[in-house]
C-alpha cells in the first residue's frame, strides 16, 4: 500500500486522471489529497463563508469525479477543477441569493459569524477587526467575477502568476492586468469605508 | 488593457512582481532604484500594497486557521459514468485516428442508404401482397366463419372479391349478435301446406302452429333470394288466408 501511495505521488494529475478512468478509483483520491486545500481556499475566497465554501469544494471533487469521461487531455487537471469549483462557487452563490441569504451582502448576517482573531487583542479591537473584515470580504465580493478570481487564486491559494495564467489559461499580461485592476478597485472601495487599517 | 496595467510610470506589472516576490533577482536592484526615484510609482505601491495587505489578512484570519475538511465522495458516486467514458473513448478514438475513422463513417453512410433502400423495396412489394395474397383473404374467412356456420356464407365468401369481402364483413357483428336471438320467425303458412299437399281448414285450426326456432346462420342476400324455397310467412299469405276465411 506505501509503494502504492508512493508511485501515486510521482504521477502527474492528467496521469492520475487516466489511470482513474482506466483501472484505479483509487487514484482519484491522490487528486483530491492535492488540490483540496486550494480548491477550498478559492471556494471560501469566492464565498466568504466555511461552511459554504466546504460544500462547494465537495460537490467540486464530486462534480470532477462524476465527469471524468468529460475531461479534455489537451486541459490541465487543475485548470479543470477550477472552473468546476468557480461554477458550484457561483451556483451556491445563486441559491443563497434567491433564499435571500446573502451573508457577504448581508450585515445581520456577518453578525452570526464567528470571526478567528488574535487571541492577545483587546475586545474592542477584535471588534473592529471583525468589522473591517466584514468589508473586505463586501469589497471582494463586489468585484466581477473575473477579478475575483485572480485575487483569491494569488492571495487565498498563494498561486503564482504563472501559475494562474496556466489555470485560467489566460496569457500572463492579463493575469497581472485582472490583479492591478483588482487590488485598484478595492483600495477604491476600502478608501471609502470609515475604518482604519489595523 | 495594456495601457492600464502600465500605470502612470508603465512600471505596474513589475511592480506586482516585485509586491508578490515574483521578481527576477537580477531585476530586483534595478525597480528599487527605480522606485526610490519615483514618487508616482511610490504612491502606486503603496495603493496596491494596502488593498493587497487587506484581503491578506482577510485571509490570514479567517481562512488560515480553518482545518481543510476531509472531502469524501459518497458511495453511490463510487463509479464514475461508464457510460460517458465508453462515449468519450470512442469520440477519443474517432479523433485521435481519423484515417480510419473518415472511411468507416464512409462504410456506416453506405449501409444505411443500402438499408433504406431495401426497406423502401420491401414495404413497396408488401403493399401489393397485402392486396392480392390470398392469404390475406383467408385471414378474414375465419373471422366471417366464427360469426356464420352457414355454407351459403362461406360460398359466398368464395365467389366474391376483396372488396366485396369487406362488405360483408361489415356486417359480422350483426351476424354473431343474431347468435344469440331468434332471428326468423317461420310460420307454417298455407302456402307451404298446399305445396306439401295439405289442405289446410282454416275454421277448424284453432291456432296457427308458430314455430319459433334459432337461426344460428347469417341473413342470405337479398339477390339470392329464392321464391321456391322460401318457408316464411307473407303478408300477402295472410290476406288470402282472411279473405278464404270470410
Amino acid at each position: 500500500m506505501i509503494g502504492l501511495e508512493t508511485m501515486l505521488t510521482d504521477l502527474s494529475d492528467e496521469q492520475l486522471v487516466g489511470m482513474t478512468v482506466s483501472s484505479d478509483p483509487e487514484a482519484f483520491g491522490e487528486i483530491v489529497r492535492r488540490w483540496e486545500r486550494k480548491i477550498f481556499a478559492l471556494c471560501f475566497g469566492m464565498l466568504g463563508r466555511e461552511d459554504d465554501a466546504r460544500d462547494a469544494a465537495q460537490e467540486t471533487f464530486i462534480s470532477a469525479y462524476r465527469n471524468l469521461s468529460n475531461f479534455r487531455g489537451d486541459a490541465k487537471v487543475s485548470s479543470w477543477l477550477h472552473r468546476i469549483a468557480v461554477n458550484q462557487c457561483l451556483t451556491i452563490k445563486r441559491r443563497t441569493r434567491t433564499r435571500s441569504e446573502d451573508y457577504l451582502d448581508d450585515e445581520a448576517g456577518e453578525n452570526d459569524r464567528v470571526f478567528v482573531a488574535p487571541a492577545s487583542g483587546s475586545p474592542a479591537a477584535r471588534t473592529e477587526q471583525g468589522e473591517r473584515l466584514v468589508i473586505v470580504r463586501q469589497a471582494v465580493n463586489s468585484l466581477p467575477i473575473d477579478l475575483r478570481q485572480v485575487v483569491v487564486m494569488k492571495e487565498f491559494e498563494e498561486m503564482t502568476f504563472q501559475e494562474i495564467s496556466e489555470t485560467l489559461e489566460l496569457p500572463l499580461s492579463t493575469v497581472k492586468s485582472r490583479l492591478y485592476t483588482a487590488l485598484r478597485q478595492l483600495r477604491s472601495k476600502l478608501e471609502r469605508t470609515p475604518l482604519e487599517v489595523g | 488593457m495594456k495601457s492600464e496595467i502600465q500605470g502612470k510610470c508603465g512600471r505596474s506589472a513589475e511592480m506586482l512582481e516585485y509586491m508578490y516576490g515574483e521578481m527576477a533577482e537580477r531585476d530586483r536592484p534595478i525597480f528599487e532604484t527605480h522606485l526610490e526615484s519615483c514618487e508616482m510609482c511610490v504612491e502606486e505601491f503603496a495603493h496596491l500594497s494596502e488593498a493587497r495587505y487587506s484581503v491578506y489578512e482577510w485571509r490570514k484570519l479567517d481562512f488560515a486557521p480553518l482545518e481543510t475538511p476531509r472531502f469524501v465522495i459518497p458511495a453511490h458516486e463510487a463509479s464514475p459514468d461508464v457510460f460517458g467514458m465508453v462515449v468519450g473513448k470512442i469520440r477519443t478514438a474517432f479523433s485521435a485516428s481519423p484515417s480510419w475513422a473518415i472511411p468507416a463513417a464512409g462504410f456506416a453512410l453506405v449501409m444505411a442508404v443500402f438499408g433504406v433502400g431495401l426497406f423502401t423495396s420491401l414495404s413497396r412489394g408488401g403493399g401489393e401482397l397485402a392486396v392480392k395474397d390470398p392469404v390475406g383473404t383467408a385471414n378474414r374467412i375465419p373471422e366471417r366463419a366464427t360469426g356464420s356456420a352457414s355454407p351459403d356464407v362461406a360460398r359466398t365468401t368464395g365467389e366474391t372479391s376483396v372488396i366485396e369481402e369487406k362488405d360483408t364483413e361489415i356486417e359480422l357483428p350483426d351476424v354473431s349478435d343474431q347468435r344469440s336471438r331468434p332471428v326468423r320467425i317461420a310460420v307454417t303458412g298455407p302456402e307451404r301446406n298446399a305445396q306439401r299437399g295439405v289442405k289446410s281448414a282454416p275454421h277448424t285450426q284453432p291456432a296457427r302452429a308458430v314455430k319459433v326456432r334459432t337461426q344460428t346462420a347469417s341473413v342470405p342476400r337479398l339477390n339470392e333470394f329464392s321464391d321456391d324455397e322460401d318457408t316464411s310467412i307473407r303478408l300477402a299469405d295472410m290476406f288470402d288466408d282472411v279473405e278464404s276465411l270470410d
